[in-house]
């Protein structure tokens, strides 16, 4: 009852203020009149008795506050009367309030945005029902003894994943592995996943049609062969056709069943979506018998998921994890396995959550900068603010507020505009990370970016950690006031500001820090891409396209493919517009593919030069990308004298392992063969743009079997991508013909590179942008501070000149001290991200210059531009105002 | 909470007068003057509760649900304001009796013992 008594009367004071208030009224005004009636009745004369009453009484207005203060709900009343006030205060300084609402906005906005992203990939639950029940179960492999990996080494194998599954406290559990198909009728290639029969029921999806794997499906190699579409391909390519269930198709030229449809929005559990799912046990079918990972025990190939049985703990899953782990090993000894059943998320994985950890950390830790630069930068300006508003703050206090309350009040002005601005920055959330995720150079991730419950609550926990932030220290500072030197006006003598100008210089200098690095980082970037494209690499890029055929996947023997490989290439090679075509396993830029290779004789070269890059390609490849041969000649033929094959090896090659020796007809050892020289290549950089001449060995092929058609063309090759499709399926119909250009595959080499060169960029002018507003803040504080000073030297002769310079000094110390910090954090992260700047030097000085150039032209612009009143100071008026 | 006292200043203890209110109610209900003259009375003199602490008291004490309030016709047929226990408050005023007897014995036996 007094509770509910209690809230009646909260709702009546907030809400029916008047009601209330008139009911005071009345009462008051009663019981005086009451008071009257009983002198009167004693005796007194009614307008003495009145006077009386009233001095009794001690004030009708006092009484009323006093009731007001013992109401519920009076913090609340308080509270919004300093809104109010506030929101008036806030109102009034428009320019200060977009400053810091904007500052703060891009502060928050950017950095949920990075937490958002973050939490998409490692943490956030995966997209099926109940998601919270459901575990990845991984195993780091150590000890003796070779495992084949295909991914990633805590992935686990079929037999291994059946072991694992088998755990009581699972009520289900799958695993799957990408595999990228052919189907007929559609003309490129279609990722699908192979999944172990329980996979539906472990992610609790639902039909669209048909059904899901039955155990039987799985029971045994080629068991079943069906098939389950996603609705998204469901939709794409078969046009959501309802009778679709029980249609034969062919995947990899064979023949399945289609038993379902999955509901819409369901694209598997991998960070990359796919578009249907084969049982597991169709593997070595669809390898067309040439690989049968499916039953090889110890390879890691598969993704171990499961779901936690009801009232099973994740402490129990991994108690008998790590006891099958045990059991396990006992097949392989030496080797031991260390498992581990984490909650599921996409990149959970042991081997990314720790060796992915750095640049985790380093692209959160930028994240955090920038908020802690945008709160320096508000704290700055509020300080100012602080110092303007002395005068109100100790007439408050001089009228006897307390120093809660005012503490209270700039506590409200600053939650308002951080709430606010937390508000805005909430919607970068929803657009940037979608767009970075877009910006992904893997390809399109199936990564959730909007707001969930923990960004809300990490955006919410910003703005409070914000609010106090910027609010606590301006407040405390701008109440420990001086009552009597606040009023005399004298504020600057005083002791009090020597500490708030040293946090500000060294917030300044933390700005001036970050902002040189991040530009110092984009400009390397910029540059090193740069580099990347003007240097030649050493062979054609233009108008160079390679094709690629799926025959492996459709069975075709080495016979069968070089059949139709010599029927292309003859095609190709009478076109007019080609200047020429050639096979090679590889094209340039795809990272190194190395070997170790044996020479006959050893001629002093360096025993770890014997590792270099392999490619297998046809005696025209070296005409086909524009390559020169040096010495000897390109290989006409495949085999060379005495039976051994021909190589031609690059300069570099050469100078490493045959030092001054002349190399042509010098053999050596490669993959299981013994090739003999015959040609010597200019330098290349077969490796990455810019990264450099590396050693590498052109063995001669025979066999076209996966290998690709590559074409260099006089135009633009878009022709010739078209017209290939069209003569293999004169052939084969199942044939599916993919086809890059080289000139794309440099685009998507440096997309990386520029796409943080252009987030560094924006971050880093923010950043310089933050800077430059606090050295003006500092210098312009300085400035009011000494006023006086300036006011009695421009009165004993010193020029206008004279006085700005030495306002302006007064902001170099943090400038040129944060400008160190950046040049040497700038060194150190260029060390990092070498690997982006495609051979450039991480301290490239040209860069440095340019943008030590520009943060000393902004510092020199924010000294001066506050520094320049200093000359207008007048000095009668200025010394007058005391 | 300051309570006037004609002539010397008397200190109540700290909740003394939500105590004083509750009991001076107990005997039926009154308006504000009427709670303050009935305190006069039952303390014979020794505390006169002025209205910047009555009313206040009056009010919350209405808040936690101890106490009604309703406007009626006082004995001189004016409209005044009347307080009323609630059971919640004449429990309330148990418990505070309770409290306070065991209070006043605690520090009487204190000041006893030498």
């Amino acid at each position: 009852m007094p509770t509910i008594a209690r809230i009646r009367s909260l709702v009546r004071n907030l809400f029916r203020r008047e009601i209330v208030e008139r009911d005071l009224d009345d009462e008051l005004r009663a019981y005086v009149d009451a008071l009257v009636a009983e002198k009167v009745q004693a005796g007194t004369p009614s307008g003495v008795a009145r006077r009386e009453a009233l001095v009794e009484v001690g004030g009708i207005e006092q009484v009323k506050e006093n009731v007001r203060d013992s109401r519920s709900g009076a913090i609340l009343e308080s509270i919004g009367r300093d809104v109010m006030h506030a929101l008036r205060g806030l109102r009034r300084t428009p320019t200060f309030t977009i400053a810091v609402a904007l500052t703060l906005t891009i502060g928050i906005g950017l950095n949920t945005s990075i937490f958002t992203l973050v939490y998409a990939t490692l943490a956030r639950p995966l997209p099926v029902r109940d998601a919270r029940r459901v575990v990845n179960v991984y195993q780091q492999v150590r000890g003796r003894g070779m495992r084949e990996v295909r991914g990633t080494t805590s992935w686990v194998s079929y037999s291994e994943f059946q072991a694992y599954a088998a755990a009581p406290a699972f009520s289900s559990a799958s695993a799957y592995a990408p595999l990228t198909v052919t189907m007929a009728g559609i003309d490129a290639p279609v990722e699908s996943e192979l999944v172990s029969c329980e996979y539906f029921r472990t992610t609790a999806t639902r039909m669209t049609l048909g059904r899901g794997f039955t155990a039987d499906e799985c029971a045994h190699p080629g068991a079943g062969s069906v098939v389950v579409l996603t609705h998204a391909f469901w939709s794409a390519r078969f046009g959501a056709d309802s009778s679709i269930v029980g249609r034969v198709v062919r995947v990899n030229a064979l023949p399945v069943t289609i038993v379902g449809v999955t509901e819409p929005e369901f694209n598997g559990i991998a960070i990359q979506g796919v578009s249907l799912w084969i049982p597991v046990t169709l593997q070595p079918a669809l390898a067309h018998g040439r690989d049968s990972i499916l039953v090889r025990p110890n390879a890691s190939w598969m993704t171990m998921v499961a779901r936690l049985a009801p009232g099973a703990s994740i402490e129990q899953a991994r108690a008998q994890i790590a006891v099958t782990g045990r059991r396990l090993d006992l097949d392989h000894p030496g080797r031991h396995v260390i498992t581990s059943v984490v909650p599921g998320a996409f990149l959970n994985f042991p081997e990314f959550t720790r060796g992915g950890r750095v640049p985790l950390v380093l692209t959160l830790l930028l994240g955090f900068t920038i908020v802690a630069m945008a709160c320096a930068n508000v704290m700055n300006l509020l300080l100012a603010r602080g110092l303007s508003r002395q005068r109100e703050m100790a007439i408050r206090l001089a009228i006897g507020a307390g120093r809660r309350q005012l503490i209270q009040q700039l506590l409200i002005e600053s939650a308002l505009i951080s709430v606010a601005s937390a508000a805005i920055g909430l919607s970068f959330v929803v657009g940037l990370p979608r767009m970075l995720a877009a910006m992904s150079p893997i390809g399109a991730l199936q990564i959730d970016p909007s707001p969930d419950m923990r960004v809300v609550a990490y955006a919410i926990g910003a703005a409070i950690a914000t609010t106090f932030l910027i609010g606590l220290v301006p407040a405390l500072q701008a109440t420990r006031i001086d009552l009597v030197s606040a009023f005399k006006g004298s504020m600057g003598i005083g002791r009090v500001h020597v500490r708030p100008s040293r946090v500000r210089g060294f917030m300044v200098g933390v700005q001036v820090a970050g902002s040189a690095m991040l530009l110092i980082m984009s400009a390397l970037l910029v540059r090193g891409a740069m580099r990347a494209t003007r240097t030649d690499p050493g062979f054609a890029t233009k108008n160079v396209v390679a094709f690629s055929f799926n025959l492996a996947s459709l069975g075709y023997d080495t016979a069968r493919a070089d059949g139709l490989y010599r029927e292309m290439i003859d095609r190709i090679a009478h076109l007019p517009e080609v200047e020429g075509v050639a096979i090679t396993a590889r094209l340039p830029l795809l990272g190194r593919w190395t070997e170790t290779v044996q020479l006959e004789r050893d001629h002093g070269g360096s025993a770890y030069a014997n590792t270099v890059n392999v490619a297998t390609v046809s005696g025209t490849y070296f005409n086909t990308l524009g390559i020169r041969i040096v010495r000897g000649a390109a290989f006409d033929s495949v085999v060379a004298s005495d039976g051994d094959r021909s190589a031609v090896i690059s300069g570099s090659m050469a100078t490493a392992l045959w030092r001054d020796a002349d190399p042509i007809g010098e053999r050596f050892k490669a993959a299981g063969r013994w090739y003999r020289v015959v040609g010597v290549t200019s330098e290349t950089s077969p490796v990455n743009l810019g990264s450099g001449p590396e050693p590498i060995a052109y063995l001669a092929t025979n066999s076209a079997l996966n290998h690709q058609i590559v074409v260099r063309t006089r135009v633009s090759p878009a022709a010739l991508q078209a017209t290939v499709p069209l003569w293999t399926r004169e052939i084969d119909r199942q044939i599916v013909v993919s086809s890059g250009r080289l000139e794309d595959r440099i685009v998507n080499v440096l997309a990386p590179t520029r796409m943080v060169a252009a987030s560094m960029a924006v971050l880093g002018g923010l950043a310089l942008l933050l800077a430059a507003v606090g050295v003006a803040g500092v210098v312009s504080f300085g400035l009011g501070q000494r006023r006086r000073e300036v006011a009695v030297r421009l009165a004993v002769g010193a020029t206008g000149g004279q006085v700005v310079g030495l306002m302006m000094r007064q902001g170099t110390r943090p400038i040129v001290v944060g400008m160190l910090a950046g040049l040497v954090l700038a060194g150190a992260f260029g060390t990092i991200a070498r690997g982006m700047l495609f051979g450039l030097s991480p301290i490239d000085p040209a860069s440095y210059a340019a943008m030590i150039a520009v943060l000393i032209g902004s510092a020199m612009l924010a000294t001066y531009l506050p520094a320049r009143r200093a000359g207008r100071i007048s000095p009668a008026s200025t010394l007058r105002e005391d | 909470m300051s309570i006037q006292q004609s002539g010397e200043q008397a200190r109540l203890l700290q909740g003394t007068l939500d105590l004083l209110i509750l009991k001076a109610l107990a005997l039926g209900e009154l308006h504000g003057l009427g709670v303050s003259r009935r305190i006069e009375q039952i303390t014979n003199g020794t505390f006169k509760v002025k209205p910047g602490s009555l009313f206040p008291a009056l009010h919350r004490m209405e808040e936690s649900g101890w106490l009604v309030a309703k406007w009626g016709e006082s004995e001189a047929n004016r409209r005044a304001k009347y307080y009323r226990l609630t059971a919640a408050g004449k429990r309330q005023l148990e418990t505070e009796t309770e409290d306070w007897n065991r209070y006043t014995l605690a520090i009487s036996m204190a000041l006893r013992s030498t």
